[in-house]
């Protein structure tokens, strides 16, 4: 029946990067952006802005050449039925790897900050039980709910960011431009790399309902992204100083923890890893989302629901073997994500792609003439 | 074929009943097994009247078998006495003075008063009845046996002449009915205090006095094979939006039950989700209300028998809207609808925080604070997840109790709740105090929402329960994010459940967390329909006169 308000609205699009990047960034960045720049982290942020609009442009600019049309669907257009399938294989890897990344590093969370006895797969899978009914409702749900979260995500963060003032030094920040630029680029590379994932919207764009302003959207939340991940680096080291945080595995929780108000209001962490797997569950649930639509895409089926729960079964005990222990995901996702998914997924294959169909639509005008 | 075969049959049916009853009464047997059948199959609904009021009044006689309120009474026309005349009823259902004096006692007695000397022939009877002798303000003829009943049942009075084959239908309506009276379900400080009825003319025209524009619509259908309940789809045409009263329709006409008692069975018959705990239509007992969510643009159903009217489509903030925040000064409004929201949210994780909080997270709690729980928890007997449960069940028992308790027992139920239970309960070390003290805070809490939005919290908060003993906070937040995922994906009518909020509205937030002033309420919810959107005109706010020039101190 009546389905107009089904489309996606720009304004969704903004909270939805915002999310894609601090939905995990918020944990993960804060330190290692510390140890590469000691107390200039706020100064990757900066930097990475840079890296972050240019990734936004690329995938807008993409998505622009075949309007309602998702990557799936257009790298084949691109690159032939063969190779273009290869492609949308590929992006499905990205789908359940992310999911299972983001899905261990949520649960072990948990288990390292305030629930040490619970087993992980208990928690793997609510997890993506709840990743799975989201999916179920298709991605207008999950645009929604990713909305109201992060309203809510927003407005603790800036209560937690305020009653943690008083603990803050700013003295810690200086001196300022004392670590080397190539320290702070590759700080901003790991930022970059997060907001690389933004790729993610090569198939959600299709579904905006004014896919005409997705740019200014995209590079909106981008900028507010990577500015939320500047604070928090930047009062990550007043609070702790250049120093301290490398020692912690999640340094912002460790911060957190040390926020008092008035002897009522302290030890604050379980609130804060509610919110930080809050912000997780979002972008668990976008990537099987990923996942499922792209396997239904490249397989012809009409409709994705049939494959979420074969792709959750593929999560879960994926989500565990990729790695051994805790302080694989740190030393993973601060040496090898960068490299592996800026040039694979996040800017490789969309630059080629784009190249490509630019050559390509070059020709075909020449063609016509 | 198989068609015409049945009809053929009925016509032969219809032609040996007539012979059975003009002849003699030899073959009553035979005549009872008939009619049996008849009565069995329905025929006589597809039957018409026959110009012999003596077998007309044997068929209804008979598809009235057994059922000894309707009332057949047989008498003569007074303007020419070979005319007889037959009138029937159900007792109850009529106005009895009504019958007497403007049926009886005009065309026994006083039409040959009126023209004594008039020369009444057989074929003019019917239409001289009609035209001069019922003094009934709505009468219609009708020749179908079908109609006719259908007409008794609702109340009707039916007046057949002998000679004519078409019967008069009186609208001499009039039963024992509830008088208009406040409202006890929904209570507010100022409004105004009259509540809907059972009866579904009172309702409409409880409406009709609030909404007096010709625009304002209501279409009547059946529903109910049985109970023939009569339902109204009421709108204010121009404001509604057409898809939706179109689909209301739709759906309403999709019926096919053989019951409908009350508003709730056409609720869930056309909702968009019955499996989802939320109410997706909204119900309400006054007609203000409902009459302000017609301004919106919604959809009413009424329904008859029933006090409860059903208002389409539905979005999650409503219940939070109460009347008389529109009444009262919008700041007060305001503060007493974010409380509302706030003690709907406590009421669904109340409970289970404080559970995640003392089995899970104790240091998130003062030092003092911790201490003192601690101690009480020293002696309970019970883990705290098996402790809450109990009290909760506790204390839905109570309060269901203290809703079908009759007045008089009530009071004794809340006074063995409150000492027995509470006090007593703690004093032996049963349960902790701070126990006690959570579930009677949520509980009172749960009364300030509209109930219908409580009720599924009151069953969500026991998974929420278990869900937060067993995996503390991260429970609580998977139960919360599946109550969420579930609101979002719910539309009613095909507008989302959550808009005005998500799908964001600027414009919609003027009546969602804060209601502003009726000064700056310019337009109707644009979500709800798409035009004719101006609710005031702006800028009516009261200018101060500007001081005369000899109009200073003097």
């Amino acid at each position: 029946m009546m389905e107009k308000m089904n489309k996606i609205s720009s304004g969704q699009i903004i909270f939805l990067v915002y999310s894609i990047i601090m939905g995990t960034g918020l944990n993960t960045l804060p330190g290692p952006s510390v140890m590469h720049a000691k107390q200039d982290a706020w100064l990757c942020a900066v930097v990475a802005a840079l890296g972050g609009a240019g990734l936004g442009l690329l995938v807008t600019k993409l998505c622009k050449l075949f309007p309602g049309k998702t990557i799936f669907e257009f790298s084949e257009m691109i690159l032939g039925q063969f190779l273009g399938k290869l492609v949308g294989l590929v992006y499905i890897w990205l789908g359940v790897h992310v999911c299972a990344q983001v899905v261990r590093e949520m649960s072990s969370l948990i288990v390292i900050s305030i629930m040490p006895e619970t087993p992980l797969i208990v928690l793997i899978i609510f997890l993506l039980s709840l990743s799975a009914y989201s999916v179920y409702g298709g991605i207008e749900v999950l645009v929604r709910v990713n909305q109201i979260l992060m309203c809510l995500y927003i407005l603790g963060y800036f209560i937690l960011y305020s009653m943690a003032l008083s603990r803050m030094n700013v003295m810690n920040l200086l001196p300022i431009f004392d670590v080397p630029f190539v320290s702070v680029v590759k700080g901003a590379i790991l930022i970059d790399s997060w907001v690389g994932e933004i790729i993610i919207l090569a198939a959600i764009i299709p579904f905006l309902n004014k896919p005409e302003k997705s740019t200014k959207a995209v590079l909106s939340g981008v900028f507010l992204g990577i500015f939320f991940v500047g604070i928090s680096n930047a009062g990550l080291v007043a609070m702790l100083g250049p120093n301290i945080p490398k020692g912690y595995i999640i340094p912002i929780l460790n911060a957190v923890r040390d926020i008092q108000l008035l002897d009522v209001i302290e030890r604050l962490d379980p609130i804060f890893a509610a919110m930080l797997v809050s912000g997780g569950f979002v972008k668990i649930g976008l990537f099987h989302w990923l996942a499922a639509k792209g396997s239904a895409q490249v397989a012809g089926l009409q409709d994705y629901r049939p494959v979420i729960i074969p792709i959750a079964f593929v999560v879960a005990p994926l989500s565990i073997l990729i790695y051994p222990s805790t302080l694989d995901i740190q030393y993973f996702s601060n040496n090898v994500w960068p490299v592996y998914s800026l040039i694979i997924f996040e800017a490789g294959i969309p630059l080629l792609l784009l190249i490509i169909a630019l050559l390509k639509n070059r020709g075909q005008t020449v063609c016509r003439r | 074929m198989d068609d015409k075969t049945s009809k053929r049959q009925a016509v032969n049916r219809l032609n040996r009943l007539k012979a059975l009853i003009s002849g003699s009464r030899q073959m009553e047997q035979d005549l009872d097994k008939l009619i049996a059948t008849m009565r069995e199959q329905h025929e006589w609904r597809k039957w018409s009247l026959s110009a012999d009021l003596k077998q007309n009044l044997a068929i209804l006689r008979n598809v009235f078998h057994n059922s000894n309120d309707v009332v057949f009474r047989e008498f003569v026309y007074a303007q020419n006495e070979t005319i007889r005349l037959a009138l029937i009823y159900i007792d109850g259902l009529v106005n009895k003075t009504q019958l007497s004096e403007q049926i009886m006692e005009v065309l026994s007695l006083e039409s040959a008063l009126a023209v004594p000397n008039q020369e009444v022939t057989k074929e003019q009877a019917l239409h001289l009845i009609c035209d001069r002798g019922l003094c009934i303000n709505h009468i219609k003829k009708t020749s179908r046996f079908e109609e006719l009943v259908e007409a008794l049942l609702s109340g009707d009075s039916i007046l057949l002449v002998d000679g004519h084959t078409s019967g008069v239908i009186n609208d001499t309506r009039g039963w024992e009915s509830r008088s208009v009276v406040e409202s006890t379900a929904e209570i507010l400080m100022r409004g105004p205090r009259e509540a809907f009825v059972e009866t579904l003319t009172v309702n409409v025209a409880l409406l009709r006095r609030k909404l007096k524009t010709p625009d304002l619509k209501m279409e009547l259908m059946k529903i109910g094979r049985i109970t023939q309940t009569e339902v109204a789809v009421t709108y204010i045409d121009g404001i509604a939006s057409e898809d939706v009263v179109s689909e209301v329709k739709e759906r309403l006409q999709r019926i096919d039950i053989d019951g409908v008692l009350d508003s709730g069975y056409i609720e869930e018959l056309i909702e968009d989700n019955p499996w989802c705990l939320f109410p997706q239509i909204n119900n309400t007992e006054r007609p203000d209300r409902l009459a302000g969510r017609m301004l919106e643009g919604r959809v009413g159903i009424l329904v008859d028998g029933t006090p409860f009217a059903l208002s389409v489509p539905n979005l999650f903030v409503e219940y939070f809207q109460s009347p008389d925040d529109y009444y009262m000064h919008w700041s007060y409004s305001t503060s007493i609808r974010l409380l509302r929201f706030l003690s709907w949210i406590i009421t669904l994780i109340m409970p289970s925080l404080y559970l995640a909080i003392i089995s899970f997270h104790q240091e998130m709690l003062p030092s003092a604070l911790i201490l003192s729980i601690a101690e009480q928890r020293e002696t309970a007997p019970l883990p705290a997840v098996i402790e809450i449960l109990l009290m909760e069940g506790v204390f839905e028992i109570l309060r269901e109790a203290g809703l079908r308790l009759p007045r008089a027992a009530g009071q004794a139920v809340s006074i063995v709740g409150a000492l027995v239970i509470g006090d007593a309960a703690v004093r032996a070390g049963l349960v902790g105090a701070a126990t006690i003290i959570v579930v009677a805070f949520t509980g009172i809490c749960s009364f300030l929402p509209f109930y219908s939005i409580i009720i599924p919290v009151r069953m969500l908060r026991f998974i929420l329960l278990l869900l937060s003993g067993s995996l503390g906070i991260f429970g609580l937040l998977v139960g919360g994010l599946a109550i969420l995922i579930n609101l979002c994906s719910l539309r009613s009518f095909g507008i989302p459940y959550l808009s005005p909020v998500v799908p964001f509205s600027l414009a919609g937030q003027k009546d969602v967390f804060v209601r502003v002033s009726w000064l700056s309420m310019w337009t109707r919810p644009k979500i709800l329909s798409s035009y004719n959107l101006v609710r005031e005109k702006k800028s009516v706010q009261p200018i101060p006169p500007k001081p005369q020039q000899n109009d200073g101190d003097r």
